[in-house]
């Protein structure tokens, strides 16, 4: 069973090893991490690559990681941003929405006709998202991806809170608006 | 701000409910766009992808292997550590301090006594650094182990060391497993080898052997775990051990479990720190850094089988890919091809020490009767000293009336391809 441990908890067992204190991290934030790269780059198996390269990054430099500048939310997203950000640099050209397998989008629970309908729903949603400003799609992805609340986008993007719900709210509308569209169309 | 600013506060402290799992409840100062919008937002939460089992599996082993590297580094002394770990350079690395350490003595001998000939009891000895090669191994202890010097065909290795081992030696067990096969029939047995190396200079005493569970890919779920009554069992300084498993497809309650892909895990093993009965437990952390794979079809052995033999050979980029097998059953295809790299190419059989089990898994795609390609996804390898045989399976049948098959292989690890292999069906 994943227990989800609050930051006080997980810094509390620094003091017996960093490996274990890292596990922790690790298992918390594995899923948020790549959901927030899924909602960026909407390919599962890039997002798994970056993910992968992301917590890889991580552990490499969690030895200069410190709770006092930063919270870990805060640092691994910020790792990231700027490995997503370096991916965009060097595969500029080739951004795309992507066909997802139907079974890699699936949960357990899914009959073979849900699945089908869930796989269309985000594909579609992928589709979506792909038009909203960078920007909202950036916010988007930190709220419904890292699960970050609006304080946390706000200081790492340099907006202010209330912005940041401006511009969710916004972006939110502008999807439902789009795929119903696109559902009607 | 008023009204508009009122909505979107509201709008985002729902959100953070729905986020966090709670349930959200519009009262009646919400308008229908926000409730609307809500819904919406809630969709999306739904829709949300999770990583999968076996990538998480695959990255916490892939992150637990990087742990131990950067453990394993920071135990090497500083001498060391200016020394690379490829076995090449550090034999590199030793000749040339042979060399200059001759040279230095040569020269300070013909300083100091002109054209003597050095004495042989002055030559200064320079040690090897430790071989990155597996240590010779010693007789198995228990009956169902066996030990083995060869190299193993298990397509995955783990390296696990406990935390504690970053301040004494500690344990340093290194694991390999494998299986017969990359893709078995109903009633196949399936035989899982496990093979635990102690790279460590201590002797590992655990209460249990090694047990291993079969995971339902698909669920992420155990459906059989290896049970262990045998007691304790140790593992001496240098000594690797195999042990073997069967397995009969059926789960703990004694039912045949569904086709699909199962993959390997290791449990954790408590180990005693010495051999007085009221030493202390602790816990040891076994984890795969690839996870072994295997498919349990749903095809019936007898029904529809039909093997074809190509041997078709293909030469790209230095590497060879021949095309050896194809068994087409009523219920998919699987695919047997070797792999030479150039003839000056070292390929290392798996090691984790000589990073061996690098990624050479090879992605291919296939098409009938020249349709859309479509995926087949990633093969599964043994690995020989000088090649490797890549298996692939298509769970999907190709009709009696298939005229042609189109085979290819997109890239091999890093190699790119393609390998396309056009095979007739007619007859």
């Amino acid at each position: 069973m994943l227990v989800i441990l609050t930051q006080a908890e997980i810094v509390e067992k620094v003091g017996s090893s960093a490996a274990e204190v890292f596990a922790g991290f690790y298992e918390q934030y594995l899923p948020k991490v790549f959901r927030y790269i899924n909602y960026r780059v909407t390919d599962i198996s890039l997002a798994e690559d970056l993910t992968s390269a992301v917590f890889e990054k991580a552990l490499t430099k969690f030895k200069t990681y410190s709770s006092d500048k930063a919270n870990f939310s805060t640092w691994i997203f910020t790792i990231a941003r700027n490995t997503l950000i370096d991916h965009y640099r060097v595969n500029s050209k080739t951004q795309m929405v992507r066909a997802e397998d139907p079974a890699a989008l699936a949960v357990q629970s899914d009959s073979p006709e849900d699945a089908g309908e869930r796989a269309e729903e985000i594909q579609l949603l992928n589709s979506c998202l792909a038009e909203l400003s960078q920007p909202e799609r950036e916010i988007i992805s930190l709220k419904f991806g890292a699960e970050m609340t609006n304080r946390e986008i706000a200081k790492m993007l340099a907006l202010t809170e209330s912005n940041v719900g401006i511009i969710i709210f916004r972006a939110v509308r502008k999807l439902r608006d789009n795929f119903r569209g696109r559902l009607n169309g | 701000m008023g009204r508009g600013y009122e909505e979107e506060k509201l709008f985002s402290e729902n959100i953070d409910r729905l986020l966090a799992g709670k349930d959200v409840t519009g009262g009646p100062e919400i308008d229908e766009d926000t409730r609307t919008a809500l819904d919406f937002a809630r969709r999306m939460t739904e829709l949300r992808v999770s990583p999968s089992s076996g990538f998480q599996a695959y990255l916490k082993a892939r992150l637990t292997e990087k742990l131990n590297e950067q453990e394993s580094a920071a135990r090497r002394g500083w001498f060391w550590k200016l020394i690379p770990r490829e076995p090449v350079w550090q034999a590199v690395t030793v000749l040339a301090i042979m060399f200059i350490v001759g040279g230095v003595l040569w020269g300070t001998i013909f300083n100091d006594s002109g054209s003597q000939l050095p004495n042989p009891t002055q030559t200064t000895v320079v040690s090897a650094p430790t071989s990155t090669t597996p240590a010779a191994t010693t007789a198995p202890v228990t009956s169902v182990a066996t030990t083995t010097t060869a190299a193993p065909t298990a397509s995955a290795t783990t390296t696990t060391v406990p935390a504690s081992s970053t301040a004494a030696p500690g344990y340093y067990l290194v694991a390999q497993a494998g299986t017969d096969k990359a893709v078995y029939l109903k009633d196949d047995i399936i035989n899982i080898s496990l093979s635990v190396h102690n790279y460590s200079s201590q002797t590992f005493i655990s209460t249990h052997q090694p047990i291993i569970s079969l995971m339902q890919k698909s669920t992420g779920q155990p459906v059989y775990t290896f049970a262990d009554n045998k007691g304790d069992w140790s593992l001496g300084s240098g000594e690797t051990r195999t042990i073997n498993y069967s397995w009969t497809q059926l789960d703990e309650n004694g039912r045949t479990v569904a086709p699909g892909t199962y993959f390997i895990e290791l449990e954790d093993l408590d180990y005693k720190t010495g051999t007085a009965a009221d030493s202390p437990h602790q816990s040891l952390k076994l984890n795969l850094s690839q996870p072994v794979y295997f498919e349990i079809s749903d095809a019936s052995p007898a029904a529809g089988v039909r093997v074809l033999t190509p041997n078709q050979t293909l030469l790209f980029n230095g590497i060879t890919v021949t095309l050896q097998k194809i068994e087409f059953s009523e219920h998919g295809v699987y695919i047997t091809a070797v792999v030479t790299p150039p003839s000056d190419y070292v390929l290392l059989p798996p090691s984790p020490e000589l990073k061996a089990a690098q990624d050479y898994r090879a992605a291919a795609g296939y098409s009938v009767d020249g349709g859309w390609v479509q995926d087949i996804g990633i093969s599964s390898v043994e690995y020989y000293s000088d090649r490797m045989v890549h298996s692939w399976y298509i769970p999907n049948p190709v009709p009696n009336s298939a005229q042609k098959l189109t085979f290819v292989v997109n890239e091999i690890g890093n190699w790119s391809g393609p390998w396309q292999f056009t095979i007739s069906l007619a007859n």
